[in-house]
């Protein structure tokens, strides 16, 4: 026997206001009915609509400036931290670990379990260093599934200035922002090279302000996405046919 | 090749759409030396979507401090859960309005708030005042097609009859349920439970129309 289509009930789900046995008999439902899933899905859609036909109000402009410091103060509690004891998991080892190595090291067998243990943990550890590192360098370079954020990274030149080009897809526009970047004497600007199949295109010359922080908007006939990669180097000012200056940042798709 | 390039300072992220906004966001927040980057990322959205956001939380909550208090924490939690964000599942507005809405829902249960006035305060003539700020990088036809589609939206709520814009206003923006508001008008919950079916089947049968829901 087929249980019947739950149309009715589907609304009050999507504005998430349907009772508790009615939610879970939904819930139940769809699981196992592909028409109402399709059907929610709709009604889903349509609540995401409903704010736009509130009545707008005027927040107090000081509210511009309270979410930022909010955002800064979450920003510094966010920053990654080293393990320690602070954390419930190592705080719990933290107060036994004394007292379990002592049993430990008391027996041979527990000698060797020790020693198997502490080589265990290293190879854990180095093996999730590079992992960490391979989950960061994805993060930084596909983002999202229409923009490629690309990381540029300072050279010898300038190890502390670092660089972003983002590049949607399919789109001729991109932007470059670069940070911590050496301000130059007025006669020179910095100059974005285009690099692909060793071909290098001017992309554009750009100063930074006093603080080294500078961006640059480009925009090319082709896709910016069919560059293989991007350069910085110092040009006299106005910029050069081809790099004639120091590299200070680089970086590739 | 011929490569026209626009140096522009301090109006950047103005160019950026929301998608690479978050991606910035996602990348950055958290990394000391990249402070000013995400200031100015998280600056452009609020530019963008901060009246929008504090309106839903005033609607919903009806207080002011707390309104500016759920704003805040909107964007904390958008800046955390950047990352997170998969523009598969929706515009990136959506999401903000998503979170906006269950942080608001949130605190007033957390608050013991019982919202006093059951008025519907859905705009009332139609108009919509634009959301989507001039600094959008899409087109002027882009930005003007937006702010039509809000203006369509705003009129199918206006056109629905009072009553079911009433129990849609106080399911969406205060998040009582089908019983809570029988409750509060004093209406049986078979009349709730009809207005509240009646008033989406027509949104949802209206946005469809309009090639605004698929």
């Amino acid at each position: 026997m087929t249980e019947e289509h739950i149309f009715d009930l589907l609304p009050g789900y999507a504005l998430g206001i349907l009772d508790d046995e009615d939610r879970l008999h939904v819930t139940t439902h769809l699981m196992k009915c592909s028409i109402c899933a399709r059907e929610l899905k709709t009604y889903s859609a349509a609540t995401d609509q409903l704010a736009f036909g509130v009545q707008l109000e005027s927040p107090d402009p000081n509210l511009k400036m309270k979410v930022l410091q909010s955002v800064e103060a979450a920003a510094r509690t966010s920053a990654p931290v080293e393990h320690d004891s602070r954390l419930p998991f190592f705080g719990k080892i933290g107060a036994n670990w004394q007292e379990s190595l002592r049993i430990l090291l008391g027996r041979q067998a527990g000698l060797a379990l020790a020693v198997l243990a502490i080589f265990l943990v290293l190879f854990l550890g180095i093996n999730n260093y590079l992992l960490w590192q391979q989950v960061n360098d994805l993060q930084v370079r596909l983002p999202g599934d229409n923009v490629q954020f690309i990381r540029l990274d300072g050279t010898d030149k300038a190890p502390e200035s670092i660089g972003y080009m983002i590049v949607f897809k399919n789109n001729r526009y991109g932007s470059l922002t670069v940070e911590n970047v050496p301000v130059l004497d007025e006669a020179y600007q910095y100059q974005i090279w285009l690099m692909k199949d060793g071909e290098r295109t001017n992309g554009g010359v750009f100063s930074v302000n006093d603080s080294g922080y500078g961006v640059l908007q480009v925009y090319s006939k082709q896709p910016l996405e069919i560059y293989d990669s991007f350069g910085i180097t110092i040009e006299p000012a106005g910029g050069s046919p081809e790099p004639t200056g120091e590299r200070i940042l680089d970086g590739g798709l | 090749m011929d490569i026209r390039w626009v140096e522009v300072f301090n109006l950047e992220f103005s160019a950026l759409d929301d998608e690479a906004l978050l991606a910035v966001i996602a990348a950055e927040f958290g990394r000391p030396s990249a402070e000013s980057i995400v200031n100015e990322a998280v600056l452009a959205l609020y530019d963008r979507y901060g009246k929008l956001i504090y309106s839903v939380a005033y609607h919903s909550t009806g207080n002011i401090e707390t309104a500016e208090e759920i704003t805040q924490d909107v964007f904390v939690r958008v800046c955390k859960n950047a990352h997170t964000y998969r523009s598969e599942k929706g515009k990136v507005i959506n999401w903000l309005v998503s979170i906006t809405r269950h942080s608001s829902i949130d605190e007033l249960r957390r608050r013991r708030i019982r919202p006093e006035h059951t008025q519907v305060q859905w705009i009332e003539d139609g108009w919509i005042e634009s959301m989507v700020e001039t600094s959008l990088p899409d087109s002027p036809e882009q930005i003007a097609e937006a702010n039509i589609q809000q203006h369509q939206i705003s009129q199918i709520i206006a056109e629905l009859p009072l009553q079911q814009r009433q129990v849609l206003f106080l399911a969406f923006f205060k998040g009582l349920s089908h019983s809570q508001i029988a409750d509060r008008l004093g209406e049986p919950l078979g009349t709730v439970k009809s207005r509240v079916r009646l008033a989406m089947q027509k949104l949802r049968d209206r946005l469809i129309d309009l090639g605004i829901v698929e």
